[in-house]
C-alpha cells in the first residue's frame, strides 16, 4: 500500500514482540543472517579498489538510509512528506558552514545539524499535521521550497547558488576528510544499520503501535487516546534527523553541495519513490527501493548516455506502476502478509 | 413494470438481501416497508445501479437492468429520490430543478415541466434564486421531488420522503405524492411510517431482514396484524 | 511611484497568467477532487508544442493557441483515460503519488528528449512594448493577460450558464446524485481534465514569447498554481483568477522593493500562513 493506505495486519500482534520458543529461534536465526550480511559488506572495502564502483556503494548506502528515515514518517505515520530535501539541507549546510567558519569538527557538527533538523521538525510538525491530504503533500513542498529560497538568498553565508566546496587539504578522519572512499563506504553502511536499528526499534515499541493504529483509522485512535499529534511528531523528529545526518555524509564525501543538489523538490521525491517502490511499512522495502533506484539511474546512464532525464523518467514511471499494479511495493513480493505466526500464505 | 427477481445483493460476503422478488406495475403505488436495517435502502440503491448485485434479476419493461450503468436510467424513465434528498446545495433551486431534466430526451419538454413543477411547489417558484442548501428540510423534500419530476418519469422511486420532517410537513408530501398516484407514473415509495404508506399506496411489501416477509394489497396489509410484528421486528 | 506601478502592473499582467493555469487546476480539484502534480508539465508541453509546431510551420504562436489548447485537451483526455480514472476512488495519497510519478515522467523525458537547453521563440513582440501613462506594458505580456482573462471568463460562463456545467458543478458536489440525474459522470470527469490541461497548455502558449522554454519551467507554475488554488479557494474560477492577480502583484512588489529572490520565498509564507488559518481559500465560499 502507498501511504495512507493501511497494511493487510493479519495478526493482531504482528510487529510487537512475538514470545514463544519458536518465535524466539526466529527472530535469532534472522539476527545471525544479518549479523553475516554485515561482515561480509564489511569486507567489501578490502577486496573492492575501483572507486566508482565504491562510491556507487556509498550512493545505495546513503540513500538506503534516507529511504529508510522517510519510511518512518511516510510509511508507518501515513504521512506524505514531499519536504524531506530540507532536513538534508539542513543536514549538509549546518557542518560545512561550522567547519569553514568556526572549525568545528563536522562530527560535532553532524549532530548539531541533526539537532536543528530536529528542532525545525517539531516546529513544523505543530503546523502542517493539522492538514490533511494534499494539504499537507503541499505544505510539506512549500516549506522546503521555503529553506531552498533561503539558502539561495543568503549568499554571505551559504554562497547561493554558487554553493560551498570543501576542498581536501590533507588526510584528517576527524574532519572527516579521507584520500579514499573506504572510510566514507563504512560511514554510510553505520548510518543505514542505525536507521535500520530505529526503525526496527520504532516499530516493536508503543510508537510504532500507536502509529499504526493512527494509520488504520485516525479518529478511531484518538478516540482512545492516542495523542496522533505527538506520536507523529516523534516519527517526524526522528526521520528529521536521521535525514539530516545523511545530509552531513553527502556534504563530506561529495565536497561539494549548493541549494539544487540538496534541497530540490527532485530529492524529496526521489525520497519518497524509493521508499514507495521498495514497499512502505517494512525493513526491507526502502533498501530494496534504494537499490532498484541506484541501479537503475547507472544502467540508463550506461545505455543513453548522461543526457539526464531518462533516469527521472524511468523512476516517474515506475512510482506511477507501483501506484495502480502494486500498491504494496517490491517488498510485497516475498513477505506475504503472515496468516498464524510464521507461516506464510501462497503466492497472492 | 418493474420487475425484481430472486435479488441477493450485500456488502463483501455479507448479504443484506437474500432472494428479493417483486413487482411494481406501471402507474401502480407500491409501498416498501420495514424496520430501520431491513435492507430497503440497499434494495433501492442495488435498483438504480448505485449498489451491485450479487444475484438474481431485475428487469424494467423487459429489459434487463443489470445490463445499465446508473446514469442511464433517466432515460429509461426511472428517477430516483435518495434518502437525504440529494438536493445539490451549492446550486440554486432552479439549476436543481433544471437538472431533473438534463438528459436530451426530457430537454424538450424542460421550460413546460418548470412550469408544472413551480405551480406544484409554490414556495420552490419563490426561493428559486436560492441555493437550495439553503432551504428548510420539508423544502428541499419537495425540491428533490419537483426535480424527480421534471424527467416525467415512468417510475419514481422515493425514499423516506418524510424523514426528519415535521409532521405538518410530511403530510404535505404525502399530498403531493398521492397527487402523483393519479397519475401514469408508477411509485416505489420507501417510508418507515406505515399508515401514511398504505394510505396511500396501491399494494405493499413487509421487508424484514432482507427477505419479503409479507405483501399484498393496501386494505390487507392494513388489517394484517402480523404486519406490525414483522415491520417492529418484534 | 512610477517604479511601483510599473512592478504592480507586471504583477498583475503575469497573475492573469497564473490565474489561467491555476483556473485549470482548480477545475480539476472541483469537480474530481485531484490535485494534478503534473499540471506544471502540461504547461512545459504547452510551451514546447508551440515552439516546435512554430519551427515547423512558421506561425506565430498566438496563431498557434488554439492548435496548442486542442492539443493539449487531447493530451488531458488520454491522461486521464489511462492514468486518473483508475486511482479515483483511491486515497489522497495513492492520486498525488500517480500525479507526481507523472511529473517526473514528463519531465524527465523532456530532459532526455529535447535536452535542457533554454529555447526562445523570436518573435517581434518579444521586446516590444507600449506605453500606457506612466508605465511600459510588454505587448507579449498585455496579450497573454488579456487572453487569460477571456478564457477564464468562458470558462465560468460554462460553468454558470451552460446544461454541461452545471452538469459539472453537479458531478463535482455529489457523483451518486448525478448519475441519477442522468449525467455520465465518467465523461465529465474527462471533460473536467481535458478542459483543465487544455487551459494550461495555452497557458504555456501564451508564455512562450515571454518566457523561454525548457524541461523544468513547469515547476514554479506548478507550485504557484498550488498556491493561488489554495488562496482562491478550491474549486473556486473566480477566486483563482483573482488569487492569481494578487500573487502576481504581490511577488512583483517583492522582487522590486525587498529581494528579487525572496518573491518565491513569500509565495509560500503566504501559502502556508493560508492552509492554517483560512485553508478554504480567502476568497472560496464554496461557490464554483
Amino acid at each position: 500500500m502507498t501511504p495512507g493506505e493501511s497494511p493487510p495486519l493479519a495478526h493482531p500482534a504482528e510487529g510487537l514482540a512475538p514470545a514463544g520458543p519458536r518465535a524466539s529461534r526466529m527472530a535469532r536465526r534472522r539476527g545471525l543472517w544479518a549479523a553475516a550480511a554485515l561482515a561480509a559488506l564489511l569486507l567489501v572495502p578490502f577486496w573492492l579498489s575501483d572507486r566508482y564502483v565504491m562510491h556507487l556503494w556509498v550512493t545505495f548506502y546513503l540513500f538506503a538510509a534516507l529511504a529508510l528515515a522517510w519510511d518512518l514518517i511516510g510509511g508507518y505515520a501515513g504521512q506524505l512528506s514531499l519536504g524531506h530535501a530540507a532536513f538534508f539541507a539542513l543536514g549538509a549546510y549546518t557542518p560545512v558552514l561550522l567547519l569553514q567558519r568556526w572549525g568545528l569538527s563536522p562530527i560535532a557538527g553532524g549532530v548539531l545539524g541533526a539537532a536543528l533538523a530536529a528542532a525545525v521538525a517539531v516546529g513544523i510538525g505543530s503546523i502542517v499535521f493539522r492538514l490533511r491530504g494534499v494539504f499537507f503533500a503541499m505544505a510539506t513542498i512549500a516549506f522546503a521550497e521555503i529553506v531552498r529560497a533561503l539558502l539561495l538568498h543568503f549568499r554571505s553565508l551559504t554562497q547561493g547558488d554558487n554553493g560551498l566546496a570543501i576542498p581536501f587539504t590533507g588526510e584528517r578522519p576527524l574532519d572527516l576528510m579521507f584520500r579514499s572512499e573506504a572510510p566514507f563506504y563504512v560511514i554510510a553502511l553505520g548510518l543505514v544499520v542505525v536507521t535500520l536499528a530505529v526503525t526496527a526499534r520504532m516499530r516493536r515499541s508503543r510508537i510504532g503501535y500507536y502509529l499504526r493504529a493512527i494509520r488504520d483509522d485516525q479518529d478511531a485512535a484518538e478516540s482512545l487516546g492516542v495523542v496522533s499529534r505527538d506520536v507523529k511528531l516523534a516519527a517526524l523528529v526522528a526521520s528529521a534527523a536521521l535525514t539530516a545526518l545523511g545530509g552531513t555524509v553527502y556534504a563530506f564525501d561529495i565536497g561539494f553541495i549548493n541549494p539544487d543538489s540538496t534541497a530540490s523538490l527532485g530529492l524529496s521525491i526521489e525520497i519518497a519513490i524509493m521508499a514507495i517502490i521498495g514497499g512502505v511499512g517494512t525493513l526491507a522495502g526502502p533498501i530494496v527501493g534504494a537499490g532498484m533506484i541506484v541501479a537503475l539511474t547507472q544502467i540508463t546512464n550506461a545505455a543513453l548516455g548522461s543526457r539526464g532525464g531518462a533516469s527521472t523518467a524511468l523512476y516517474g514511471l515506475l512510482l506511477m506502476v507501483t501506484v495502480l499494479l502494486r500498491p504494496a511495493g517490491l517488498a510485497a513480493l516475498w513477505s506475504r502478509p503472515t496468516g498464524r505466526r510464521g507461516e506464510r500464505r501462497g503466492a497472492a | 413494470m418493474l420487475e425484481i427477481e430472486d435479488l441477493h445483493a450485500g456488502y463483501g460476503d455479507l448479504d443484506v438481501l437474500h432472494g428479493i422478488t417483486l413487482r411494481v406495475a406501471d402507474g401502480e403505488t407500491v409501498a416498501l416497508l420495514g424496520a430501520n436495517g431491513a435492507g430497503k435502502t440497499t434494495l433501492l440503491r442495488a435498483i438504480s445501479r448505485l449498489h451491485p448485485v450479487r444475484a438474481g434479476g431485475i428487469r424494467w419493461d423487459g429489459r434487463d437492468l443489470l445490463a445499465e450503468p446508473p446514469h442511464r436510467l433517466p432515460a429509461l424513465g426511472i428517477a430516483h429520490v435518495p434518502d437525504g434528498r440529494g438536493v445539490l446545495r451549492a446550486l440554486t433551486v432552479k439549476e436543481n430543478l433544471e437538472l431533473g431534466a438534463y438528459i436530451p430526451a426530457a430537454r424538450a419538454h424542460r421550460r413546460e415541466s418548470l412550469e408544472r413543477v413551480l405551480a406544484l411547489f409554490p414556495i420552490l417558484a419563490e426561493r428559486r434564486r436560492q441555493p437550495a442548501g439553503t432551504l428548510s428540510g420539508g423544502e428541499q423534500q419537495m425540491l428533490a421531488i419537483g426535480r424527480a419530476l421534471m424527467l416525467r418519469p415512468r417510475l419514481l422511486i422515493l425514499d423516506e420522503p418524510s424523514l426528519g420532517l415535521a409532521p405538518k410537513v410530511a403530510s404535505r408530501i404525502f399530498d403531493v405524492i398521492e397527487r402523483i398516484r393519479g397519475s401514469e407514473t408508477a411509485v416505489l415509495l420507501v417510508e418507515q411510517n406505515l399508515h401514511r404508506a398504505l394510505a396511500i399506496a396501491d399494494r405493499g411489501y413487509v421487508l424484514e431482514t432482507g427477505r419479503i416477509a409479507l405483501a399484498g394489497s393496501s386494505a390487507d396489509l392494513l388489517r394484517n396484524p402480523s404486519v406490525r410484528t414483522a415491520y417492529l421486528g418484534m | 511611484m512610477a517604479i511601483f506601478l510599473q512592478a504592480a502592473t507586471n504583477g498583475l499582467l503575469l497573475g492573469g497568467v497564473y490565474g489561467l493555469v491555476s483556473a485549470g487546476l482548480t477545475l480539476i480539484f472541483g469537480v474530481m477532487r485531484i490535485v494534478n502534480f503534473a499540471h506544471g508539465e502540461f504547461l512545459m508541453l504547452g510551451m514546447f508544442a508551440t515552439y516546435w509546431l512554430g519551427r515547423a510551420s512558421g506561425l506565430h504562436p498566438y496563431v498557434l493557441l488554439v492548435p496548442v489548447g486542442v492539443l493539449m485537451f487531447g493530451v488531458g483526455l488520454l491522461v486521464q483515460r489511462a492514468l486518473i480514472d483508475r486511482v479515483l476512488g483511491r486515497t489522497d495519497e495513492a492520486q498525488i503519488l500517480l500525479t507526481v510519478g507523472l511529473s517526473a515522467f514528463l519531465q524527465g523525458a523532456a530532459l532526455f528528449v529535447w535536452g535542457a537547453d533554454y529555447r526562445t521563440i523570436p518573435t517581434p513582440l518579444a521586446s516590444a512594448s507600449v506605453a500606457v501613462g506612466p508605465v511600459y506594458l510588454s505587448v507579449a505580456r498585455l496579450v497573454a493577460f488579456g487572453v487569460a482573462v477571456v478564457l477564464a471568463a468562458g470558462l465560468y460562463v460554462l460553468l454558470v450558464r451552460t446544461d454541461l456545467g452545471r452538469a459539472m458543478r453537479a458531478a463535482a458536489e455529489n457523483r451518486e446524485v448525478a448519475l441519477l440525474l442522468g449525467i455520465d459522470t465518467g465523461r465529465i470527469y474527462r471533460l473536467a481534465f481535458g478542459i483543465g490541461t487544455g487551459l494550461v497548455g495555452v497557458a504555456g502558449a501564451l508564455m512562450a514569447p515571454v518566457l523561454a522554454t525548457f524541461p523544468t519551467v513547469g515547476t514554479l507554475f506548478a507550485l504557484t498554481a498550488f498556491v493561488v488554488v489554495v488562496l482562491g479557494g478550491m474549486g473556486d474560477i473566480v477566486g483563482a483568477m483573482i488569487g492569481g492577480m494578487i500573487i502576481g502583484v504581490t511577488e512583483a512588489l517583492i522582487a522590486t522593493y525587498v529581494a528579487l529572490d525572496l518573491a518565491p520565498l513569500a509565495t509560500f509564507l503566504i501559502f502556508l500562513l493560508i492552509l492554517l488559518v483560512r485553508p478554504q481559500g480567502l476568497l472560496g465560499k464554496g461557490r464554483v
